[in-house]
């Protein structure tokens, strides 16, 4: 089991070591790219459109940029409480593992500020207003209102897209804004050791749970996915909205429609199909969350198959 | 075998997990004896043998509560760990300290 394959030490010792500042990665005076993509082509479906010009998906691109990193913000407001949950419950208990949790919270509550920093750069260099899906606070007491073993699934399915995403597309990917890649290289970083934090912390909760525990955490989990997806969808048409006041024009109804789709099979492969289909997190559900493994490739499907 | 272990469980036989976390947070906090006396004293008004269930922890942090200071912040760490294993929090039976 790769993701267990570690204990609250080893945690602890990587997040010591691998510690970095917002400050230095994201300078308050540092200038970003524009002629440059942000995002990877493989994570940018509307890249294969032909009715979008060169110019118009490099600015599609960028927007796209902005939304990624601001709906990581987004997620670490419900993150943030539910780690320092699972900090609280080890005060007096294990003192390795409580420091290894709240680092993690601290660290969770620095990349809510890094992706702060860098939106403020983006919106100053930028020269339109780019929309953004509001409301953080209300999906994470949604997000809360959940089972703990939920939050916890959905949250180690974010850990580890977040990974694969940085793995996969952007490292060594020279085509793409510096500053983006060298931010998501950090965050990777640290949220290494947040997935393997994830999977430990899950496995105190599930050795104790019932089978019909599970099978609501599984439900519960799979009620998240559709609500991401929706605040998803809604982030794509933002992303045409803030599309069109960058060009300072509107689209065609046809192209808008077909922006939009590409926009929104780019956001739920991205959070949701990568998730869904990546290797550790299906090894970890295992026999842990068998009814949730053996439906993990129909959920796939329904985001996307990856594609257009 | 301590005298808590040989009051709740069977000779020769461990804790149960949540008796064993209660017990080791309690003596982390207040040193061993004062936290057998308390947690034998809140098994006898939760009238069980042991905390055999993440239920039974959570309601016996409810009662740990009632005895304020530290004792309050250990209970609130045992009370969010049994939340996290799906226990409800629920109200002490009236009379309760």
């Amino acid at each position: 089991m790769t993701l267990l394959n570690t204990d609250y030490r080893k945690c602890l010792e990587a997040s010591e070591r691998v510690s970095w500042n917002v400050t230095s990665v994201v300078p308050t005076e540092a200038r970003m790219d524009f002629s440059r993509p942000f995002m990877p082509q493989a994570m940018f479906l509307a890249q294969q459109l032909d009715a979008l010009s060169a110019h118009e998906k490099l600015k599609l691109n960028q927007v796209f940029g902005r939304a990624y990193a601001y709906l990581f913000y987004f997620v670490e407001a419900y993150i943030v409480p539910a780690t320092m949950s699972h900090a609280q419950a080890e005060m007096y208990g294990d003192e390795i593992a409580l420091r290894a949790l709240l680092r993690f919270t601290e660290e969770e509550v620095k990349h809510q500020q890094l992706f702060l920093r860098f939106g403020e750069l983006f919106d100053r260099d930028f020269g339109s207003v780019c929309e953004l899906t509001d409301s953080p606070q209300e999906v994470a007491s949604y997000i809360l209102s959940k089972s703990p073993m939920a939050v916890l699934l959905m949250t180690l399915h974010l850990e580890i897209i977040t990974q694969a995403h940085f793995v996969d597309a952007m490292k060594d990917n020279s085509d793409l804004e510096p500053l983006f890649v060298s931010m998501f290289r950090h965050h990777w970083l640290e949220e290494a050791q947040h997935a393997k934090l994830d999977a430990l912390e899950l496995e105190k909760i599930v050795k104790d749970a019932t089978p019909a525990q599970i099978a609501l955490a599984e439900s519960e989990y799979t009620e998240l996915l559709g609500a991401v997806a929706g605040l998803l969808e809604r982030q794509a048409v933002l992303d045409i909205k803030s599309l069109e006041r960058a060009l300072g024009q509107s689209l065609q109804d046809e192209v808008r429609e077909q922006a939009k789709h590409a926009q929104t099979r780019s956001y739920h492969r991205a959070f949701l199909w990568y998730g869904l289909t990546n290797a550790q997190f299906l090894e970890y559900l295992g026999d842990r969350f068998p009814t949730l493994r053996a439906q993990a490739a129909e959920l796939a499907e329904r985001f996307g198959k990856g594609g257009l | 075998m301590t005298g808590l272990a040989a009051a709740v469980a069977p000779p020769n036989s461990p804790l149960d997990p949540f008796t064993e976390m209660a017990l080791s947070r309690l003596s982390k906090a207040l040193g061993p004896r004062k936290a057998e006396a308390i947690l034998l004293s809140i098994l006898a008004s939760m009238q069980v043998p042991s905390l055999d269930t993440a239920q039974n922890l959570c309601d016996f942090a409810n009662y740990l509560m009632g005895y304020g200071g530290v004792c309050e912040a250990v209970a609130r760490s045992l009370k969010v760990a049994a939340l996290l294993r799906s226990a409800t929090d629920r109200p002490l039976p009236s009379g309760a300290r």
